[in-house]
């Protein structure tokens, strides 16, 4: 990058918003897809949204591509930099601005770690509810580029349900504040249509988010089955019986053994095929007559056992296996590929199979941990990236994943976005001419397709395909 | 092109008998109006109007349409009337994607068969099609309890002006594949697209219901009673405050809450409910849903024959706003019709049927100065034109309005969706 660029830029953010040597850059070469490197020519970390709409200014004149990041725990290659360009990292933006208790809302800045928004609002009876697995670490910003999920999105929805305001740093630096929360959307629903949009359309700084009430009563339960089916198929006719709890999750029995070797064990009966969790939460009456309805349906489908959790640690010990299941993964081996793909919930015995029989094929272990309510699968695959073999096995696994759920009437991704690693696939998804249409929006937004380009649209049409380089594997 | 020229081409995509003569807008003179039997024709009408550079105003049945401004210029309508039926539908995965003609009350009967319940649950049900409330982004009576329709809006099939047949979304529950145009789209008013299918997330049909209905109370009293309610822990559909008195003020507003699911649930929440208010009235069961119903079509000003306002506030500062309103209304001598959601901080004025063009524009200015300092908007409704002369029916000052722009002319670059309806003249 040229060194006038550089000053330009530390004349925006000081020392401590600028990074420039190698060695340092090196922390920002890949997101949690790393499998896919590229080192940035700089990193920008603005403290304010005038910082960042500086800099972006800069970056702006200057014709250098940007990928906005956050913790940089995207799973599909989001936030992967691009060769001679910028990343705009809001890990020094993490101000909670305000909590609104009276209209429920809190206005934080996009690097405050999702978890700490809920630790904020607690004393207030109150709570965000996207939780995705990576919340100690994952910040607002970066769920709303990914449009985020978590265990909870069950019932409450993912990012964009929650999202009611946004100021977003635009492609040249000038800021469009969305910051007011509307009833319904004042023109087009410029907020919603941003939610999901993988840092392609800008950089949002500050945000406005919906906080729930945190419910009078909440049972956490878990139930133990001899087999993956059984906690399939308790799902599949929880949903089709129109029960509404908030999380149902499962495990299987090779993620329960990494889960209780490491130090989120969390109890998880290790002679279990699969472990399905459950949690209702509402009114005493609401949760008592949903639970039992739930209940006598994982009994009927083969439970061997049911444990209620009798204490907010016990609950808390059974959510940190689930959520700490990733990280357990390491003990398997030294890497992890998480796909991440949905399935309709009427399929989840046979596509949870099917996934399984495909990492068999290609020599690979296979593991299991999904939101099973929203019928998003997690097939995680262990493996060591040294070994070129295992990493083109583990590729190639991924795409025959991807085919058979989507032939199967599921989609790519439920929850981790598009990124790099689906951009692909999505020709199996949408024709030339919906893509065509993504590229249009896309255009109004960021005219030069200078903000994560080589992501997401595989249209040939779009300068982007032509002019950006696939970063190294 | 003569009006001839224009209903003969038409007539050869749709066949003579699908054109059809329609208003687009209630104070308007009636167009050729072609009526499509499937996508492929509604892309051949839209290729049409771009070769021959003409301006098409889409709508399901027409409802909505008093709620936006006078076109800038029409040639033709199109109507998705005779899109209907199911795509696909599936009960045990809580989905259905639907034709977009299909009404709501056809598609709630459907839904029904299969054990759920359709959200939104909006007024007239039989006078309007799912394409017409998601292109309105019209939320329902049960907003409170589901939120509004864009949140379960899970994919759309949609027709660009140059007649491209392009998808948004999905058929599933969750899925974050690619942008989420149909948010885009929701809301947009025909002037992005023609949506032609939609997919929709379903919720369980409840078990049981009840409405408490408490009558002849004043504001301050009503919204205790609404207060008390949504204190409690249970899980409303809606909790309304109506009035419909001629002024002077008095006792008189009613406060509806309205409960349904689980029997054992519902049970809990009536009796914890029982404790707080004794309700003068108390609906259960069947004739909770249809007493539902008829207050749902009664107390929304729906239909053409009256204007109205929907006004909306932040939510802390809506009683305020309704206060103000109020004051504002007595002033002028204006009867009193008016629904309240005070947790979705919307307030709507039925506005009486021969009210002066003028008198009506200044009262609309006048609220939205005043819903604008309570951090609302205000949307006026089904206005003769005489009284939205210099009067945005949404309000001129919006956000973004340029990328709106923007947005319209990458996705309709030949103009041919009718302009000047929706917001800033978009």
């Amino acid at each position: 990058m040229e060194a006038a660029v550089l000053e330009q830029l530390r004349a925006v953010l000081g020392d401590a918003g600028l990074i420039s040597d190698p060695t340092r850059l090196s922390a920002y070469e890949c997101d949690g897809l790393a499998l896919l490197q590229q080192r940035p020519a700089v990193v920008v970390l603005p403290r304010t949204t005038e910082q960042c709409a500086r800099a972006m200014a800069v970056l702006h004149k200057a014709g250098v591509p940007v990928v906005g990041r956050g913790a940089g725990t995207g799973l599909s290659g989001g936030a992967t930099p691009v060769q001679g360009g910028a990343i705009v990292g809001l890990a020094r933006m993490r101000d909670i601005v305000g909590i609104d208790v009276e209209n429920r809302t809190a206005r934080v800045q996009a690097g405050l770690v999702n978890v700490d928004l809920s630790f904020a609002a607690e004393k207030h009876g109150l709570f965000y509810a996207p939780d995705p697995s990576s919340q100690h670490a994952c910040t607002i910003g970066g769920n709303i580029g990914e449009n985020s999920g978590g265990p909870h999105c069950f019932k409450y929805g993912s990012t964009n349900r929650h999202v009611l305001g946004l100021v977003i740093v635009r492609h040249d630096g000038s800021v469009l504040d969305l910051s007011q929360p509307r009833v319904d959307p004042l023109g087009y629903d410029l907020v919603g249509l941003f939610v999901g949009s993988e840092g392609m359309f800008g950089i949002a700084t500050e945000i406005v988010v919906r906080l729930m009430p945190i419910q009078p009563v909440v049972e956490t339960v878990l139930a133990v089955f001899k087999d993956l089916d059984g906690a399939c198929d308790s799902v599949s006719e929880v949903i089709a019986a129109g029960h509404e709890p908030v999380a149902l999750e499962i495990l299987d029995r090779l993620t329960i053994e990494a889960v209780e070797a490491s130090i989120f064990a969390a109890g998880y009966p290790k002679d279990a095929e699969a472990v399905l969790l459950i949690e209702c939460e509402g009114s005493e009456s609401e949760v008592s007559a949903s639970l039992d309805e739930i209940l006598a349906v994982v009994r009927r489908r083969g439970a061997m056992e049911v444990r209620r959790a009798r204490s907010a640690y016990e609950r808390k010990k059974l959510w940190a296996g689930r959520k700490g299941a990733f990280g357990a993964m390491g003990r398997i081996a030294p890497d992890l590929y998480v796909a991440d793909v949905v399935v309709p919930r009427t399929k989840l015995r046979e596509l949870v199979l099917g996934t399984t029989r495909i990492a068999h094929e290609h020599g690979l272990k296979l593991s299991n941990v999904f939101h099973a309510g929203d019928g998003n699968l997690h097939p995680n695959i262990s493996y060591d990236r040294r070994d070129p073999d295992q990493v083109r096995r583990v590729l190639a696994a991924g795409d025959e994943i991807m085919e058979l759920v989507v032939k199967a009437g599921g989609s790519l991704t439920g929850e981790h976005g598009v990124g790099l690693e689906k951009q692909a696939a999505m020709t199996q998804v949408f024709d030339e001419a919906s893509l065509r249409t993504m590229c249009a929006v896309r255009e109004a937004w960021d005219p030069e397709q200078r903000l994560n380009p080589g992501k997401l649209i595989p249209v040939h049409a779009c300068r982007e395909m032509r002019g950006a380089q696939r970063p190294h594997a | 092109m003569s009006t001839t020229q224009i209903e003969s081409a038409l007539a050869q995509i749709v066949g003579r008998a699908n054109v059809l003569s329609r208003r687009p807008r209630f104070d308007l003179a009636a167009l050729p109006c072609a009526a499509p039997g499937d996508v492929d024709e509604v892309s051949a009408l839209l290729k049409l109007a771009t070769r021959d550079k003409l301006r098409v105003l889409p709508l399901g049945l027409g409802s909505k349409l008093g709620w936006c401004n006078a076109p800038e210029r029409v040639d033709f309508l199109l109507t998705t009337q005779r899109l209907v039926g199911a795509v696909s539908h599936e009960p045990a995965d809580g989905t259905i994607a639907v034709r977009a003609g299909e009404t709501i009350a056809d598609l709630a009967a459907r839904v029904e068969r299969g054990g759920h319940r359709l959200t939104p649950d909006v007024p007239a049900p039989a006078h309007c099609t799912i394409g017409g409330v998601v292109a309105a982004g019209q939320s329902g009576f049960d907003r409170l309890r589901f939120g509004p329709v864009q949140h379960h809006v899970l994919g759309v099939e949609a027709v660009l002006g140059d007649g491209t047949v392009t998808r948004s979304g999905g058929r599933l529950v969750k899925n974050v594949t690619g942008f989420d145009l149909h948010r885009l789209y929701a809301g947009s008013h025909g002037t992005l697209c023609v949506l032609t299918e939609i997919a929709l997330r379903l919720f369980p049909a409840p078990e049981h219901e009840v409405m408490f209905i408490a009558h002849g109370v004043d504001l301050a009293r009503a919204l205790d009673r609404a207060r008390t309610a949504f204190a409690l822990p249970a899980r409303y559909v809606s909790i309304v405050l109506a009035s419909h008195e001629s002024p002077p003020a008095g006792e008189s507003w009613a406060v509806f809450a309205r409960l349904f699911g689980k029997r054992a649930a519902v049970a809990a929440e009536q009796a914890a409910l029982a404790q707080c208010w004794k309700p003068s009235t108390l609906k259960e069961g069947r004739t909770a849903a249809e007493f539902a119903a008829k207050f749902r079509d009664t107390t929304s000003f729906v239909g053409t024959e009256r204007a109205s306002l929907s006004v909306t506030a932040e939510p802390s500062r809506a009683p305020a706003l309704v206060v103000e309103l109020l004051r504002a209304l007595d002033e002028r001598s204006l009867e009193r019709r008016l629904m309240f959601q005070p947790f979705e901080a919307r307030l709507d004025i039925g506005l009486p049927s021969a009210m002066d063009p003028a008198q009506l524009a200044e009262f609309a200015r006048l609220a939205r100065g005043i819903a604008t300092r309570h951090g609302g908007a205000l949307h006026v409704r089904n206005a003769p034109l005489a009284a939205l002369s210099g009067l945005d029916p949404f309000g001129g000052d919006v956000a973004g309005l340029e990328l709106m722009r923007e947005l319209r002319t990458k996705l309709d670059p030949g103009g041919v969706f009718a302009r000047g309806r929706f917001v800033g003249g978009l």
